[in-house]
């Protein structure tokens, strides 16, 4: 009889699942749910939980269905670490700025969880069960020197100095150990020069016992995975034989002893190891993980739960220390994951959660295998994924990076699903070379660059195209999959349409040479065994000397910080195709490396280069079926639009596409895209400054609703920029803002406009009213402008007597009148002076050694001079700064300075770099709005 | 008397000259054996100076190595060069070891660029700890030339210097890319 509990959501996901368009920002985008770990008594699950800016550790006890958060973390604090020391007890780590920070939470009776943050010095090492009571530690003394200690639990949480047992000093360092217990042995490892070397001892014993000893620069593989029993280990291996198999060795004759499992297919990339068995074995057989148990029981327990889960991959994470309760992950390729709670004595199975909780009503799309046979007899895999919606009828060739020793598999991947999702189709293959066939398939692949690998991908395409025709072919990858890409479209101009390629290599000769590094043998060697000997590396194709064959467009997309491709590869392939006056686009980044590290990057990058193949492609633009749908388009081209617009993203802002997309933006009815549009045309970004229709897209977007838009608009009619001061019409702007949250730069229009124009008493009690809550939550902005409100000519007296009042108490100002005794004064800049570090100083630009930038200062440096005796008294003095061109306003700032007189007081304003045209005066006020000095600088 | 000027003598043969970087976009190579260096600076903190050792020792200061990246052109005696010395500031320096990764060569009457030193300093409890590569930039280069020194790049044709071979400079100066 069935007696498992599966959870009624998935049938019913199953029946009501969507099939249209799926936000980008729920599919690239970090696992909402992850870092499940089971407690031993197999009770308690803990996990983390995602949210924008932190995440929670979470305990969930499976018997109470019951949720606790442990803790709280910032997102930068990344979790390093995170399991049971016994049924109470969870360690983790969290990664700090300077160093990583250990803690142990215990469970209290309540149910919550109590911290202690260990000492820093401390490593808790891992896999230690002992009585349950103690925790073992490597702690650093000195150099290399570190002492293992047991310490009690309960003594952590005493608020006394914790009880430690040390037992011995070890050189083995920081997170170079661990404990083995099913042979109760400490294992440490140590890496010299081109070794690794892995010992044991016990806790008890005293001195290091060798266990065996892995070199660097072996080809074959070999990797130690667990023990059988005291003298015996399990080991990965593919030295004698071709795909890597489980064996035994032997401890005692240093050798492989027996074979355990070996498949005549596939590499194995894990094995189990329970009570001295090895139970089951992994492998990628047709690009997913396949568990084969090498137990009866362990086969008996899989085909059960496998009827619950069909066509999902199930992984046993972990087991209590009875073996009644698993913890076990499921997924698909078109499934990131679920976990689940299985209790063998009740049969109770348990979802727990989906890794992306918001795709479960999502239908993603389905991959299929393809198989076949290059001309020298080479079996080939490769997957293709078919759109469910949208279908662009465009296949999308993605070589995977690498060449040799990487694979493509065919599990959930974000960015396929994402391409898929908008209608395109996605091959990939796993050409000679490719991981997982054994080392020979691996070895066909060297050296066999720009030829052979680029034939297997076409063998695939070949047989794709037997059962599905396409209007449209591109190539697009990352890395080695970028070179691949322009290979095949140089190849095969008539079979291409486009590329689109990705932090890769584009020079084969140039990855000798790439730094003063490559020269070193290693390097060398390790180049070598990708792409061939170096002496035949000039004779390998590479795209940029083969430019001038490329007859499609290309995307090229690079990091500056690239140290695996270098950037170099990137940007003198771009120069050439510039050269040959071909179709090139680039999307180089500033700051990224080999791929980008953020989501929200990674989002934009992909959303790019759908833009690119909709253009180049001259495809059809998606068509939304509803209102959400139309949202999700328009949320894309806004991200898109900022991407180019930011300053530091791109290594060269691209203004025109951000106007380009904000105006997709704008057409779609964003009242975002019509505010950022008016924000490039008040600052002159990449268009000449067009305050008209700047004022046009802020009334646009206003109508709409949008409350920057209405505050811009508002500030326009305010100050008069480009249009005639109105108060009446900022008014009304601002009455019609209903959202009641914090915005700052209403709340300081809302002062000004009450102090200045009040309509009502109620205006005129917030004038004073205001400053006072204001100057809690943004204090810079308050002041600067109650500075500008105490000097302007449109606040009445009465107003200002009471805002002088406000800021004289506020911050204990004594005399109010003063003289200026100047000792610096005119246009400067920062000049560096070698010292200590290094200094940097003002000067007179015409005595500027070393400048850091161009950018000048209109400088003032002067003592403030009190009537009669100023010894301790503080004053305050209001700076303004005017930017003029052709003697009109062009801008304007106010702040406040405050305190006492004894040193000399500096103001520096940093004048807009190449702005030659622009004329900036200072203005020094007292404290009642009266001038006291004012000069000129030059910005030419 | 002999002695000090013999002692001046080898106290002057081991000294560097200071050079500045060429700003103008005039060719300066009069001497037949000489040629020009280009060298990029790519670092996270302002340096005093470097030091390079060949066939003129020469120095180059903190007027052309502050913070971020530079390139540098110098007009030098051709011949190869080796990155000795790093001066952080007044107080940290630091001699360069691998000597043979950090030589270049200057042909005569070519520009000759060496790669760009790429330099990350990172303070830690009142030490200087820093990385250091030479990375072969060409393509950035060449593209600094033909803004900053089109009548020099026009005149003379490119090479690259650095550890390694490389035909791209080259290449493109015989518009045979």
């Amino acid at each position: 009889m069935k007696q498992f509990f599966v959870a009624c959501c998935i049938f019913i996901y199953s029946s009501i699942a969507q099939a249209g368009l799926i936000d980008s920002q729920k599919l690239l985008t970090a696992p909402e749910y992850a870092q499940f770990a089971l407690s031993p008594d197999g009770d308690n699950v803990t996990y983390i939980q995602r949210a924008a800016k932190s995440y929670l550790i979470v305990n969930y006890n499976v018997k109470e269905e019951a949720a606790v958060a442990v803790k709280n973390v910032h997102h930068s604090n990344m979790l390093l670490d995170k399991y049971w020391i016994n049924n109470d007890v969870l360690f983790f780590e969290l990664e700090g700025k300077r160093f990583d920070h250990s803690f142990i939470a215990k469970k209290t009776q309540s149910g919550k969880f109590k911290e202690v943050r260990l000492d820093k010095y401390w490593t808790v090492i891992r896999g230690y069960k002992g009585d349950g009571k103690h925790i073992l530690i490597s702690e650093w003394k000195r150099n290399t020197q570190y002492q293992v200690s047991l310490v009690q639990i309960e003594s952590l949480f005493s608020h006394q100095r914790p009880k430690k047992k040390v037992l011995f000093t070890s050189n083995y360092g920081d997170g170079y150990m661990f404990y083995e217990s099913s042979v109760d042995q400490l294992i440490g490892y140590k890496s010299e020069e081109k070794e690794v070397t892995v010992s044991s001892r016990s806790l008890e014993g005293s001195k290091w016992v060798p266990l065996l000893t892995m070199n660097f620069e072996e080809r074959d593989f070999f990797a130690p995975i667990g023990f059988l029993d005291n003298r015996t280990m399990v080991v990965l291996s593919n030295r004698d034989s071709d795909k890597i198999s489980v064996y035994k060795y032997s401890l005692d004759d240093k050798k492989i002893s027996g074979l355990i499992y070996g498949n005549n297919t596939y590499d194995v990339t894990d094995a189990r190891i329970e009570e001295g068995r090895v139970v089951s074995v992994t492998y990628m057989k047709h690009g997913k993980p396949h568990h084969e148990y090498l137990s009866k029981e362990r086969e008996a327990f899989k085909g059960r739960l496998s009827k619950e889960l069909e066509g999902q991959v199930l992984t046993t994470l972990d087991i209590d220390q009875d073996r009644n309760s698993y913890l076990l992950h499921a997924s698909s390729p078109t499934h990131a994951g679920t976990w689940y709670h299985f209790n063998s004595v009740d049969n109770k199975f348990t979802r727990l959660i989906s890794a992306y909780e918001e795709l479960e009503s999502y239908k993603l799309a389905s991959t299929q295998l393809i198989k076949a046979t290059s001309k020298d007899g080479i079996k080939l895999e490769g997957w293709l994924t078919q759109p469910r919606v949208n279908n662009r009828n465009t296949l999308i060739v993605m070589p995977h990076g690498g060449p040799i020793g990487v694979q493509d598999s065919n599990e959930f991947r974000h960015e396929i699903q994402l391409l898929a999702n908008r209608g395109f189709t996605v091959l990939r293959v796993n050409f000679r070379g490719s991981s997982g066939y054994g080392k020979e398939f691996q070895k066909l692949g060297v050296g066999a660059l720009g030829g052979e690998i680029e034939s297997d991908i076409l063998t695939v395409i070949d047989k794709v195209n037997e059962q599905y025709s396409f209007k449209h072919t591109c190539a697009m990858g990352a890395s080695y999959g970028g070179y691949s890409s322009v290979m095949l479209a140089i190849n095969e101009s008539q079979r291409f349409d486009c590329v689109v390629a990705a932090y890769g290599i584009y020079d084969i000769p140039y990855l000798f040479s790439s730094s003063n590094f490559h020269g070193k043998e290693e390097f060398q060697s390790k180049i070598e065994g990708a792409v061939g000997s170096k002496e035949e590396a000039s004779s390998k194709p590479s795209p940029v000397y083969l430019a001038s064959k490329l007859n499609v467009p290309i995307f090229l997309i690079a990091g500056r910080r690239d140290y695996v491709a270098h950037f170099e590869h990137s940007n003198r392939f771009k120069q050439v195709l510039d050269m040959h006056n071909k179709d090139v686009e680039t999307l180089f980044f500033k700051k990224v490396g080999h791929g980008q590290s953020q989501w929200y990057r990674q989002r934009q990058e992909t959303l790019a280069v759908i833009d690119f193949l909709e253009r180049k492609l001259n495809l059809p633009k998606l068509v939304p079926d509803s209102d959400d749908e139309k949202e999700i388009l328009t949320r894309e081209l806004i991200e898109t639009a900022e991407m180019y617009y930011a300053e530091d993203v791109l290594l060269e802002p691209n203004y025109k596409l951000a106007m380009h997309f904000n105006k997709q933006a704008a057409e779609q009815g964003s009242a975002e895209g019509l505010y950022n549009l008016g924000l490039i045309n008040q600052y002159g970004k990449g268009v000449e400054t067009d305050l008209e229709q700047a004022r046009e897209y802020f009334q646009q977007s206003s109508e709409l609703g949008y409350r920057d838009a209405k505050v811009a608009l508002a500030k326009m009619y305010f100050h008069g920029i480009g249009v005639e001061r109105e108060t009446d019409k900022v008014h009304d702007i601002l009455d019609s803002i209903t959202e009641i949250t914090e915005h700052q730069q209403e709340s300081l229009l809302r002062l000004m406009l009450y102090c200045q124009a009040p309509k009502s008493d109620k205006h005129q009690a917030r004038c004073l009213d205001y400053p006072k809550d204001f100057v809690k939550k943004f204090e810079q902005g308050t002041i600067g402008t109650l500075a500008r409100l105490i000097v302007s000519a449109e606040t009445p007296q009465g107003v200002k007597d009471n805002l002088i009042k406000f800021v004289s108490e506020l911050y204990e100002i004594n005399d109010v009148k003063f003289k200026l005794n100047t000792r610096k004064m005119g246009t400067y800049v920062w000049s560096r002076h070698p010292g200590y570090g290094w200094r940097d100083k003002l000067v007179p630009v015409e005595d500027a050694e070393v400048t850091m930038d161009n950018t000048k200062q209109c400088y003032l440096e002067a003592f403030v001079d009190l009537e009669g005796f100023d010894g301790g008294k503080r004053t305050a003095a209001i700076m303004r700064w005017e930017a003029f061109k052709d003697g009109k306003l062009e801008d304007d700032s106010y702040t406040l300075y405050r305190g006492k007189t004894s040193k000399a007081w500096q103001y520096a304003v940093s004048m807009k770099e190449g702005a030659t045209d622009l004329l900036y005066k200072v203005s020094v006020f007292n404290l009642h709005g009266e001038l006291v000095d004012s000069f000129e600088c030059n910005n030419n | 008397m002999k002695y000090l000027i013999l002692l001046i003598a080898i106290l002057m043969s081991g000294c560097a000259t200071n050079v500045e970087s060429i700003k103008d976009d005039k060719d300066v190579l009069v001497q037949e054996d000489s040629g020009y260096l280009l060298l990029g600076i790519d670092s996270t903190m302002s340096l005093k100076s470097i030091v390079l050792e060949g066939p003129q020792n020469i120095r180059i200061t903190h007027k052309d190595l502050t913070e971020g990246s530079n390139h540098i052109l110098l007009a030098l005696k051709a011949g190869d060069y080796q990155l000795t010395q790093i001066e952080f500031s007044n107080y940290y320096k630091t001699d360069v070891d691998d000597r043979e990764y950090w030589t270049f060569s200057i042909t005569p009457g070519e520009i000759n660029y060496a790669g760009d030193i790429e330099l990350r300093t990172k303070w830690f409890v009142r030490s200087l700890r820093f990385n250091m590569e030479l990375i072969n930039n060409s393509s950035i280069a060449l593209d600094f030339l033909k803004t900053n020194f089109p009548t020099i790049l026009s005149s003379k044709s490119i090479a690259y210097g650095g550890p390694g071979e490389d035909d791209y400079l080259h290449l493109w100066s015989e518009k045979s890319l």
